[in-house]
């Protein structure tokens, strides 16, 4: 198989990697596998459920959707980047406070997601947070902590809390 | 004494290693020296197995050895309540729904795995394939199972049904279906194992009852339990499908074989194709009842399918018939409820544990009570609902805290608060 | 041996590389269909064209009176892009239903069109905006083929293996013109449409002057419901006959029954989707089409 492995550079977490990649191994695979980043789970492998979910380039995606050389000079965010160090982000501590975290399969795509929904619009209507995590399945929540944790969070972040 | 955990919300023990991404579930485990395992499902649903090929499939490079019933005769099956279902199914034996296994793989790595099991060609016989439980109680029906398709019985019986029909004004017959659940646990079913130095098989992988496993799992190697060792990562979804042995006695093979650390994810398909599902149940109910809605007589027949293996499906279906009058009072009923075999994938235990199913019929079978005696269906629910004295179907007596009126009060007036309009 | 990937970074470079190995290449894009249609088996792809990285093919542009998309265009930015919906909101509207915001991410037009899927959601806007596909060969150049004749069956269409789809191009519709999108699907999100629709109409008052309705999964590919298009015509959009109409929608339509509904539910919803579509456009729940 080696004979074929391409070199690629990406960004993950702030820390640059340069890297021999299969051309069939998917991102979420490197991600997992590779780069022992094992906070990115795998539910479907079909982009379906976002489990799989990391910001890239600043959008999400879902890694089981991406081959891993097509990263190439991207630029990575995992839910081990969330935060800093020790400190955890306002959005991982809403999900704690809300109760919004149960098995936790799910979590650290719907933190990523949510992430996202923040960084475009720090005070999201309950519809824009619901659109935001309609790629992300969540088997035990409901979502409805989900989607408190997330309006916490976009309070704490200062985007003030909007009743809409 | 005040204390600060009964009556206030504290966060989960494990919330912060979830939120970072730093807990480990059964898919996250490595090990140095690790082998990948996958295995080889039914190529039919209900067939005699005739040969197993598996020349091609050694040839693929990184594979390390291919496990088939032949490498273990003394397997016994294993199963929560009866011991029904074989981790492998050899040559002259049946499989009896597409998830059934006939080789177990295992490889240095998955791409390996997958290509290998693609090489392996089998011969079978094809028999009927039955997906009707009640083609399955058919008297010219194939067998699943030497025994018979009816697994078990279940009976109930508390007043006098003769009487609570001659009583009624209204006699109403209706029957029920449901269909095939699935739990969907977002974390797809895994587990690692490894061979300790004094041959203890350690097994980490989701599973609702350690215990449980931990004893089958020895039972069906005959290995004493003290050579098994479950232990628990953390579990993403169970809802009653992880009582039940999913991949666990074959890594336990596997890594006695290999004797070096083994693990397998299955895929999101292969968790749907073998791992159980909640029961699909025909309900017949015959009721009667008075023109002033109060109930006198509830005739039940439950049928649940448990598909190939009767995994908690016994207790399941039965609690189906246990439940059948919902929290209403009866004082007659009688009922019968069969658990039946089918080549459907084996059906188990699912939040409700019976009692989902059941909802969907005995509430259906108001609602047409209630338009068929003009009243309104939140009344005819009220004058039955049990209180503090009822009796169960079962013969329980309700002697405190008994909520079900206050419920249904309380749920209408949220609906109604939601502007919700009850005709 | 396994697979062998290939980046290209200028358009030309892909070019060159499909007309040396196009028959045996897979080319990728987002690959949100890609890496569904091979999963688990990635082994059996031969070659792949990295096309993700094409930067010339990733904008909307307004030329002259048309409109080109990039044919790498993702469903976010077709759903975001103010030309897009100034101009054509029935195709912003359409990216916006597709799977969730993931895949909107990484889905892009061009894939959309080159996996010729009938329940395609951005083809039945595209076709309603009489749209057409731009394509291009190392050899035989850049060809511009109406989407109707581009697409010839479930998956299929007529491009070759050199090929690659540059942009789709469609005419900046007119000032009177309004535009309406409508999907069945079954649930709000990650759902491939059992049914879509959508609706351009000239509009002269309240008389239909013009007017191009395009089906999704209800035949081989989204097609044209040409017969009632002509019957509309002339026809006033708030008058009840227009139901009446709609019930020709069987002419023009050849559903099958599949997992999604089956063929007498897809005709019955293709006639109430085209029924709502109408009437989002009469109750103005629309952007008009022109500026
Ligand atoms: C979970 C999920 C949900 C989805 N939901 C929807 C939905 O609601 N509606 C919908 O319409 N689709 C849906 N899709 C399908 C898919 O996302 C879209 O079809 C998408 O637009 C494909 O674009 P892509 O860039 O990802 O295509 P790719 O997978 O990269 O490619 C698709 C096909 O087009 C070819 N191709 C790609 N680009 C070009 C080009 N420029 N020139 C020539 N050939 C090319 C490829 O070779 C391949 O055959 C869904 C997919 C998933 C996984
Ligand atoms: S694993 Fe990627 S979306 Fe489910
Ligand atoms: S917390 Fe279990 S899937 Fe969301």
């Amino acid at each position: 198989m080696g004979d074929n492995r391409l070199m690629i550079k990406v960004t993950v977490n702030d820390r640059l990697y340069e890297l021999q990649v299969d051309p069939e191994l998917r991102l979420v695979d490197l991600l997992r596998d590779e780069l022992g980043l094992t906070g990115t789970k795998e539910g479907c492998g079909k982009g379906e459920c976002g489990a799989c979910t990391i910001i890239m380039n600043g959008k999400t995606v879902n890694s089981c959707m991406v081959l891993a050389f097509q990263a190439d000079g991207s630029e990575i965010l995992t839910i081990e980047g969330m935060g800093d160090g020790e400190e955890l982000h306002p959005i991982q501590e809403a999900f704690i406070r809300q109760g919004a975290v149960q098995c936790g399969y799910c979590t650290p795509g719907m933190v990523l997601s949510a992430k996202a929904i923040l960084d475009k619009n720090p005070n999201p209507s309950e519809e824009e947070i619901r659109k935001g995590i309609s790629g992300n399945l969540c088997r035990c929540t409901g979502y409805q902590k989900i989607v408190d944790a997330i309006k916490d969070a976009a309070e704490v972040m200062g985007g003030g809390g909007d009743e809409r | 004494m005040k204390g600060n955990i009964v009556g206030h919300s504290v966060p989960k023990v494990d919330a912060k290693a979830k939120v970072t991404g730093k807990a480990l579930y059964a898919t996250d485990l490595y090990m140095e020296d690790m082998l990948y395992m996958q295995v080889l499902r039914a190529p039919y649903a209900h067939a005699v197995i005739r040969k197993i090929d598996l020349a091609q499939a050694l040839a693929v490079p990184g594979i390390v050895r291919i496990i088939t019933k032949e490498d273990l005769p003394g397997l016994k099956n294993h199963g929560l309540i009866f011991k029904d279902q074989p981790a492998l199914v050899g040559i002259g034996e049946k499989v009896r729904f597409t998830g059934d296994t006939l080789a177990i793989v295992i490889g240095e790595s998955n791409i390996q795995v997958r290509k290998a099991i693609k090489k392996i060609k089998v011969e079978y016989d094809k028999l009927e394939v039955i997906t009707d439980p009640l083609r399955a109680m058919e008297e010219d029906a194939v067998t699943i199972h030497t025994a018979g398709n009816i697994v078990c019985t279940h009976k109930l019986d508390k007043g006098d049904i003769v009487r609570g029909f001659m009583e009624a004004d209204l006699i109403v017959y209706n029957e029920f279906k449901t269909q095939h659940v699935e739990h969907i646990t977002l974390q797809p079913d895994a587990g690692l194992a490894t061979l300790e130095e004094d041959d203890t098989i350690c097994i980490w992988a989701a599973t609702q009852w350690l215990h449980d496993t931990r004893v089958d799992v020895a039972q069906a190697m005959g290995l004493p339990v003290e050579k098994i060792r479950i232990i628990q990562p953390a579990i993403g979804g169970a809802f009653g499908k992880r009582e039940d042995i999913i991949a666990q006695l074959h890594l336990a093979i596997a890594v006695r074989e290999v004797k070096r650390p083994v693990k397998t994810i299955y895929s999101r398909e292969e968790s749907i194709i073998a791992t159980s599902k909640r029961h699909p149940m025909i309900f017949r109910f015959r009721t009667g009842v008075k023109k002033d809605g109060t109930l006198t007589a509830w005739e039940a027949t439950v049928i649940g399918d448990t598909g190939a293996y009767a995994s908690s499906g016994p207790a399941v279906v039965h609690k189906g018939l246990y439940h059948c009058t919902g929290p209403y009072d009866c004082p007659n009923v009688r009922g019968v409820a069969y658990t039946v075999y089918t080549n459907n994938t084996y059906a188990g235990a699912m939040r409700g544990f019976g009692a989902t199913q059941t909802a969907f019929a005995y509430e259906s079978q108001m609602d047409i009570i209630a338009e068929k005696l003009g009243i309104n269906p939140i009344e005819l629910r009220l004058k039955n609902a049990y209180q503090v004295g009822s009796t169960t179907p079962n013969g329980q007596k309700l002697y405190a805290s008994v909520g079900v009126k206050e419920t249904i009060i309380k749920a209408v007036e949220a609906f109604e608060r939601l502007g919700g309009v009850i005709r | 041996m396994g697979i062998i990937g290939f980046t290209s970074r200028r358009l030309n470079e892909a070019l060159q590389y499909l007309h040396q190995y196009g028959d045996e290449t897979t080319i990728i894009a987002g690959g949100t269909d890609v890496l569904v249609k091979y999963h688990e088996r990635l082994d059996e792809l031969h070659r792949v064209l990295n096309i993700w990285q094409l930067e010339e093919l990733k904008s909307i542009r307004i030329i002259n009176d048309q409109i080109e998309v990039g044919s790498l265009v993702t469903h976010t930015q077709l759903e975001d892009s103010t030309i897009i919906q100034q101009n054509a909101p029935l195709l912003a509207e359409a990216a916006g239903s597709v799977g969730s915001p993931q895949i909107r991410n990484r889905g892009t037009i061009g894939g959309n069109v080159a996996n010729a899927s009938p329940a395609g959601d951005t083809l039945t806007p595209l076709l309603a905006l009489d749209a057409s596909v731009k394509f291009v060969s190392l050899d035989r150049g850049e060809k511009v083929v109406s989407l109707e004749e581009f697409l010839v069956g479930p998956g299929r269409h007529i491009m070759k293996k050199d090929e690659l789809i540059t942009a789709l191009i469609f005419p900046i519709p007119k000032d009177n013109t309004v535009g309406a999108f409508v999907k069945l699907g079954y649930r709000k999100a990650l759902a491939i449409s059992t049914v879509n629709a959508a609706i351009m109409l000239g509009l002269q008052g309240n008389l239909i002057e013009d007017c191009r309705i395009a089906l999704g999964a209800v035949a081989p590919t989204t097609k044209r419901a040409k017969l009632v298009e002509e019957l509309l015509q002339g026809q006033d959009v708030t008058k009840s006959n227009t139901f009446e109409i709609l019930g020709q929608l069987e002419k023009d339509i050849a559903p099958i029954s599949d997992i999604r509904g089956s063929q007498q539910y897809r005709t019955d919803i293709a006639r109430e989707l085209v029924t709502q579509g109408l009437q989002k456009i009469v109750n103005k729940e629309v952007g008009r089409s022109g500026r």
